[in-house]
């Protein structure tokens, strides 16, 4: 068997010989020649026949079917003995014990020939080397090789079809152009960083916040490996929303107390409690929404007043002024409540319009105003009753508090009122702390569609306030033209775009004219902004300001008036309905660097410049001052406010 | 265990028998000054059981070949000079009146004279010189190794062997041998004029003093063994296919009949000649120490075995076409591969 195997192995070395030959000779012969012609053809195809550019792949056809070719030719291992033999002058031996087989016929001499003969041709064989009888050449240059290589300059050398001959069809985008657009534009996903880590904090615990932010996480994660393109993520992302949104409505529905009042009373409640040190623990815990830890710290920290005087004191002070604050809290509640008075006016507008018999015609409108109202008071009771609940909590809490700074310390009393406390203080955290997480996973939500959206939007945004701008533009360039006429201020001669707003007069009266001035040049700027404005302001008001100087055109001019006394002037007698809204300001230090970048990190870096931003936002006012009857006042103050903020 | 016992004894006999050959060819060459084709082709038709007709101008060696070939192989050698008055009594014998001795004595009685015919290795010299009555008394003779006479069957030696020179040139006063007589013929072998070394060698070892002989080398039993031997010689069947094809591709009606076969032959070779080629062939690569023939032994017989079976048409014979030639195209035609 073994030496079997050493003709076998000679036979399969020369037929694999003979298949590289094979191969070259295929690939040299006719797979170039042939890629060449066809490359030709591809080429002359996308000239003068608008062919696509795949089909120069055409070219690439004949070299696969070469090599094919080359390993499924069949190679008979008899000829390929027949070769070997003729070539090293064997007269057929290695071919002749590849052949030769015992018949039952032949006698038993014939039989140990045919063995000899076999074990000869192996013994050969192991001396034969295959490499000369199979030599691999490539095949010699012929004259027929050159066609495929001149056909492809030939076909180089085609022009493309005459312009003239080309129809001119419009482009059209796609239906879903921008959902596809939408789809390939990457998301970045640095800028998504702070807000994986405020869904991170989210995750952790068995609620719909939860839930929501480890969908989302994983909504970000498959947008980060390519697994969803931005279109489904957005609508994944939708369908997200909207499952909070009904998870938000089912806590409203179950909701007792309004978390809002709560969530301000705990606040109050922590920040009297760091006061004290020996409080500061359960203040700190309360302010991070852990009521149950606040409610340890305070059972601990009333533990220590026992053994401590001072601690006593301490003690007793923090709840002192817990008390303090929270009837504070109750004392500027109570004086100020939005939704009893918002419920006041709702019930006496549906009394009202229960009251009012509707036309036969407009009865179904009627109707359905009058469920719309009715629904809105519902829900204001609601709220009321919310508030009313959350402010008993409060009452309640606060009264514990006091109880318990009256109490001994270390009496049972006190022990009583401080467990109350901690327990009232607990379970208005979940409340609130239920509140906040839902408002948390809304603004992760929005936050990562907003991220999501963003990289789609690149492009369109400057297109559409370019778009705008023209109009406005335009819109401006009308109203400039008539009070060049009516006003002081001529239009400018010279080119470019309008930069500068120029007031003629600050005071009272109506508008006055808008100029349009040239940004470059400065052509004609002398003549409207030198002293002439300038004299004119103040008529008013007094000190009205040095007037515009524009300066050389280069600058528009940076001698913007002082302003009246009264900016706003004379209040006008436009019935205008006024609503005062109470603003809580946030303490503290303001925005830190820190803050400062991750905000910048979410919603990017400012890529246009100040002006442009400006220009852009004051074109907007401007048009609104167009288009809508303002007070005069309020108009001044906002063409004075874009002054202020005006580059220079 | 008793085929490796065979294999091992085949061996030996293989290599006893290709030594004997080799002998044999050595010792004819003593005598004969090149010419190794023809020796081989003689040895061939020795070891075939088959017989010879050699044709060559007068001079070349063919008389003194088979002689030495009779000589180196101990056999006992007649010849019979081949003339027109020869009569077929004259070659296998006649009965004669004699006077009978013993019981008899006195009393005459017809007692058969055996005739050159009886002897191992018989020398039909000019063979076309004889009458075809006289000729065919050789077919029985060369056909079935038997000679009837005087209503009596008589055996001929074995190995019997007639080797028959013939005159190419001479044609005046001749008989050419008819087709079936020629088909009995194993090989026709053609003696060419020898090279000019040769020629200068047999001056030089025929006019000095000396004479050369040939020793016996082998005896006819070893010939009898060594042509078994050799008719147990395996063939592949792409050899024997070869063979076939050859044989039917000389036929003018053979889809792979060339052009010469076509035009110029009236009748291709019969199934002797397929035989003798397939046993030339196997001889041929015993003798060059090989244990199969191979295509190329097949080609290297083929024309001594053909060239007296093809006829040509009257057309070949006046255009003087060589029947090796339409051999040779029909060898280089016909397909090795299966």
């Amino acid at each position: 068997m073994g030496e079997q195997r050493i003709l076998d192995r000679l036979l399969a070395a020369a037929i694999a010989r003979l298949r590289i030959a094979d191969a070259a000779y295929a690939l040299g012969r006719v797979a170039l020649p042939a890629a060449g012609l066809l490359a030709a053809l591809a080429i002359v195809g996308m000239r003068r026949f608008e062919w696509p550019a795949a089909a120069l792949w055409l070219c690439v056809a004949p070299l696969p079917l070469a090599l094919g070719w080359a390993l499924l030719h069949r190679h008979d291992r008899r000829s390929v003995a027949r070769r070997l033999d003729a070539f090293h002058h064997l007269n057929d031996q290695l071919g002749a014990a590849l052949e030769l087989t015992i018949r039952d016929r032949d006698a038993p001499r014939t039989r140990a020939i045919v063995e000899l003969a076999r074990a000869r041709g192996e013994a050969l064989a192991a001396t034969v080397d295959p490499r000369p009888a199979t030599p691999i050449r490539l095949p010699r240059p012929q004259w027929q090789d050159a066609i495929g290589p001149a056909a492809l300059l030939v076909a180089l050398l085609v022009p493309p079809a005459q312009a003239g001959a080309m129809v001119a069809v419009p482009f059209v985008f796609p239906e879903d152009f921008e959902a596809r657009a939408l789809a390939r534009a990457k998301v970045d996903m640095a800028a998504a960083a702070p807000l994986r880590q405020s869904l991170r904090e989210l995750v952790g615990t068995e609620d719909r916040p939860a839930h929501t932010a480890q969908q989302i996480l994983e909504i970000l994660d498959a947008l980060e490996r390519g697994e969803l393109d931005r279109a489904v993520a957005l609508e994944r992302l939708e369908q997200l929303e909207q499952e909070l949104a009904d998870a938000e409505a089912d806590f409203q529905q179950d909701l007792q107390e309004d978390p809002g009042i709560l969530s301000e009373a705990l606040e109050e409640l922590a920040g009297a409690l760091e006061e004290q040190e020996i409080t500061q623990p359960a203040g700190e815990a309360l302010d991070q929404g852990d009521g149950e830890r606040a409610e340890e710290a305070l059972a601990e920290a009333e533990q220590a007043a026992e053994a401590d005087a001072d601690a006593e004191a301490q003690m007793s002070r923090a709840l002192s002024e817990a008390e303090r604050r929270l009837g504070a809290q109750q004392q500027d509640r109570s004086a100020n409540s939005e939704s009893a008075k918002k419920l006041d006016e709702a019930e006496r507008r549906l009394r009202r319009e229960e009251q009012t018999k509707p036309k036969p015609e407009d009865a179904a409108e009627h109707e359905r105003r009058l469920k719309q109202q009715r629904e809105q008071v519902e829900q204001l009771r609601r709220q009321h009753e919310r508030e009313l609940a959350a402010q008993k909590k409060v009452e309640e809490l606060r009264r514990n508090a006091a109880d318990a700074a009256k109490s001994k310390a270390g009496s049972a009393e006190r022990k009583r009122k401080l467990e109350k406390l901690g327990r009232g203080m607990s379970q208005a955290s979940r409340t609130a702390g239920g509140s906040r997480r839902l408002q948390g996973a809304r603004d992760a939500l929005e936050e990562a569609k907003s991220l999501v959206r963003r990289a789609g939007q690149q492009g369109s945004g400057a297109d559409k306030r370019r778009q705008q701008f023209r109009k406005f533009e335009k819109a401006a360039k009308g109203k400039g033209d008539k009070g060049g006429q009516d006003g002081k201020g001529k239009d400018g001669k010279g080119k470019g775009r309008s930069t500068l707003m120029v007031e003629g007069e600050v005071g009272d009266g109506e508008p006055n004219a808008m100029v349009e001035m040239d940004g470059q040049s400065g052509d004609g700027q002398g003549q409207d902004g030198d002293g002439q404005d300038g004299d004119g302001q103040g008529q008013d008001g007094d000190k009205a300001g040095d007037g515009q100087t524009p300066g050389d055109g280069q600058r528009p001019g940076d001698g913007i008036g002082t302003g009246s006394q009264d900016p706003l002037g004379e209040p006008s007698a436009m019935d205008v309905k006024t609503k005062s809204v109470r603003v809580k300001a946030k303490g503290g230090r303001g925005v830190s660097k820190a803050e400062i970048m991750r905000d910048a990190s979410q919603r990017g870096f400012a890529t246009e410049a100040y002006r442009e931003t400006f220009r852009d936002y004051r074109d907007h006012a401007q048009s609104a001052l167009d288009s809508d009857a303002f007070p005069a006042a309020q108009r001044r103050l906002v063409k004075r406010y874009y002054q202020l903020i005006q580059g220079r | 265990m008793s085929t490796a016992i065979t294999t091992a004894q085949t061996h030996q006999e293989l290599e006893a028998m290709h030594a004997d050959l080799a002998a044999l060819t050595a010792e004819i060459g003593r005598v004969i000054v090149g010419q190794q084709r023809v020796i081989r082709s003689a040895i061939t038709c020795l070891l075939a059981g088959g017989h010879g007709l050699i044709e060559g101008v007068p001079g070349l060696g063919k008389t003194l070949l088979i002689r030495t070939l009779a000589q180196a192989v101990h056999l006992e050698f007649s010849r019979i000079q081949f003339t027109p008055d020869l009569m077929p009594a004259d070659i296998v014998g006649t009965s004669v009146l004699l006077q009978a001795e013993g019981d008899l004595a006195g009393k005459p009685v017809l007692q058969y004279q055996p005739g050159p015919i009886f002897a191992n290795i018989v020398l039909a010299d000019e063979i076309n010189r004889a009458t075809p009555k006289t000729q065919s008394a050789l077919l029985e003779a060369m056909a079935e190794g038997t000679v009837t006479a005087g209503g009596e069957t008589r055996k001929l030696p074995d190995p019997f062997l007639v080797l028959a020179t013939q005159n190419p040139l001479e044609m005046e006063g001749t008989y050419p041998l008819p087709e079936a007589q020629l088909d009995r013929f194993l090989f026709k072998v053609r003696v060419d004029f020898p090279g000019e070394d040769e020629l200068m060698h047999i001056l030089d070892r025929t006019t000095g003093s000396g004479n050369a002989h040939a020793r016996p080398v082998v005896d006819a039993r070893r010939i009898g063994e060594m042509r078994e031997l050799v008719r147990s010689i395996p063939v592949t069947d792409s050899v024997t296919r070869y063979v076939v094809r050859v044989v039917r591709a000389t036929h003018p009606d053979d889809p792979r009949a060339t052009d010469l076969v076509k035009r110029y032959v009236r009748f291709g070779a019969s199934p002797r000649g397929a035989q003798a080629m397939l046993l030339g062939a196997r001889i041929r690569a015993t003798m060059d120490d090989r244990l199969t023939p191979s295509v190329e032994d097949v080609r290297a017989v083929a024309g001594e075995a053909l060239r007296h079976r093809v006829i040509l048409n009257f057309e070949g014979e006046a255009e003087g076409i060589s029947i090796d030639a339409c051999i040779g195209q029909v060898l280089a035609k016909v397909p090795t591969e299966k």
